[in-house]
C-alpha cells in the first residue's frame, strides 16, 4: 500500500479547488507540496499502470489518476457519447 | 405501510460505443428495459445500492456501509455525468438507519454525499433520475469487505424498515455493479463471462445464498477485484425476498473491461 500522501494527493485531486488546475500545469510542484519521496514522484510522473502499481497506489486510485493523466482514457471511459441521444429520447 | 413494489440489479457503467457499436446498443436496450419496469411500478422512491469508487468514501474514512439521508443529492460528475439533482427520501433513509441499529448494524448517515457514476448510470439509462432516491453504499474499496453474509443480513434488516414504513409508497430496490472486472490489478482488463453467467443463473433461480456461501474470497478470484460488486445485487434479492428472477441481458465486453448484465427480481 502506496503512503497516505500518495492518496491523499490523488484524493485531492478530485476535491480541491483549484488543485486540478495546478497539478495539469505543473505536477512537479504539486508532488513538492505533498512532500513526496523521489520514488513516488518519478512513478507518478511515468503515470503507468505498473508504475502506479509499484509504489503500491490503491487499484481505484490508479484508475483516477490514470484519468486525469490520460485524456484519451478518460474519453473512453465516459457517457458522453449517449448523452445526446438520451436527452432526445426522455 | 410502504409496499416493495420492484427489485432489480443492474451493472453500473457505460463507455465508448465505438467498436461495439451493437453490443453497446444491446446493453442500453437492457438498461432502458429496466427503466421501462420501473418506471411502470409508479415508484414513489428508490433504494439504490451501489459502491463508491472513492470519490466519497475513499481511504480518509472508510464506513462499512453508509446511508445518504440527505433531501437530494448533487452527482460528482465523474465520466460527464451531468449534475442535475436527484431528490432524497429522508424519511426512508432513517427508518433504514433505525432499523438497522435495532438489528445490530450502526450505519453511517450522509447528509453530503455526491452519487457518481454506481448511483446516476443505472438511473440515468433508466430515465430514473425523478423519482427520489436513498443511496445505500456498500464500501468494497477497503479491507475488511463486509462479508457477503454480513450484506445478505442487512438486506434483511433493509426489507423489514421498507415493509414498516409508514405511509402508502411504492419501493423499488436497485442494485448496482459488476459482473466481473479486473480493474488495476494482475489479471487487468479480463472478464470471466462464466462467473457473470453462473451470478445471473443463480439469482434468477432464487439461490443467491449459493454465492453468497462462496465468501468474498472466491467471488474476488472468480470474478475480479471489481466482481465483489455483485454484493449488491445479492442484496437487491435478499431485499425482495425473492424466490426467483429474470435475465433482462447480459453481454461480455471486452472493450470496457466488464460483464454487463441486468436482472429483475419478483417481488
Amino acid at each position: 500500500m502506496a503512503r497516505y500522501q500518495v492518496h491523499k494527493m490523488i484524493q485531492d485531486l478530485s476535491h480541491q479547488l483549484g488543485l486540478m488546475e495546478r497539478f495539469q500545469a505543473d505536477r512537479q510542484q504539486v508532488f513538492a507540496e505533498y512532500e513526496l519521496t523521489e520514488t513516488e514522484r518519478a512513478a507518478l510522473t511515468e503515470a503507468s499502470p505498473p508504475a502506479l502499481a509499484s509504489i503500491g497506489v490503491h487499484p481505484i486510485l490508479q484508475m483516477h489518476y490514470l484519468l486525469f493523466s490520460n485524456p484519451d482514457m478518460a474519453s473512453h471511459v465516459s457517457m458522453r457519447d449517449y448523452l445526446a441521444t438520451l436527452a432526445k429520447e426522455h | 405501510m410502504a409496499r416493495l413494489v420492484g427489485s432489480f440489479a443492474v451493472s453500473h457503467i457505460v463507455m465508448s460505443p465505438q467498436g461495439c457499436e451493437a453490443d453497446a446498443g444491446a446493453v442500453v436496450s437492457g438498461m432502458r428495459e429496466i427503466g421501462r419496469r420501473l418506471k411502470s411500478l409508479a415508484a414513489d422512491v428508490v433504494v439504490v445500492i451501489s459502491s463508491d469508487h472513492m470519490f466519497n468514501i475513499n481511504l480518509a474514512l472508510q464506513p462499512p456501509f453508509t446511508v445518504g439521508v440527505a433531501e437530494s443529492y448533487v452527482p460528482f460528475g465523474d465520466m460527464d455525468i451531468p449534475r442535475d439533482p436527484l431528490k432524497g427520501h429522508p424519511a426512508l433513509a432513517r427508518a433504514i438507519v433505525a432499523q438497522g441499529a435495532e438489528d445490530g448494524f450502526d450505519l453511517a448517515r450522509a447528509e453530503e454525499y455526491r452519487p457518481d457514476h454506481g448511483v446516476m448510470i443505472p438511473l440515468i439509462f433508466a430515465d430514473a433520475r425523478a423519482i427520489p432516491v436513498v443511496p445505500v453504499l456498500v464500501n468494497i474499496n477497503t479491507d475488511p469487505i463486509p462479508s457477503a453474509a454480513r450484506c445478505l443480513a442487512l438486506a434483511r434488516s433493509i426489507r423489514r424498515a421498507i415493509l414498516a414504513l409508514p405511509g402508502g409508497e411504492r419501493v423499488v430496490v436497485l442494485g448496482t455493479g459488476g459482473l466481473s472486472h479486473w480493474l488495476c490489478v494482475p489479471r487487468h482488463g479480463e472478464i470471466s463471462e462464466a462467473f457473470d453467467r453462473k451470478v445471473i443463473a443463480s439469482l434468477v433461480a432464487g439461490r443467491g445464498a449459493d454465492l453468497a456461501a462462496l465468501g468474498n474470497a472466491s467471488i474476488i478470484e472468480e470474478g475480479g477485484n471489481g466482481g465483489i460488486e455483485i454484493l449488491a445485487w445479492l442484496m437487491a434479492a435478499e431485499i425482495a425476498g425473492s424466490p426467483s428472477g429474470e435475465e433482462i441481458f447480459y453481454r461480455p465486453m471486452p472493450s470496457w473491461f466488464t460483464g454487463m448484465g441486468g436482472v429483475a427480481f419478483h417481488v
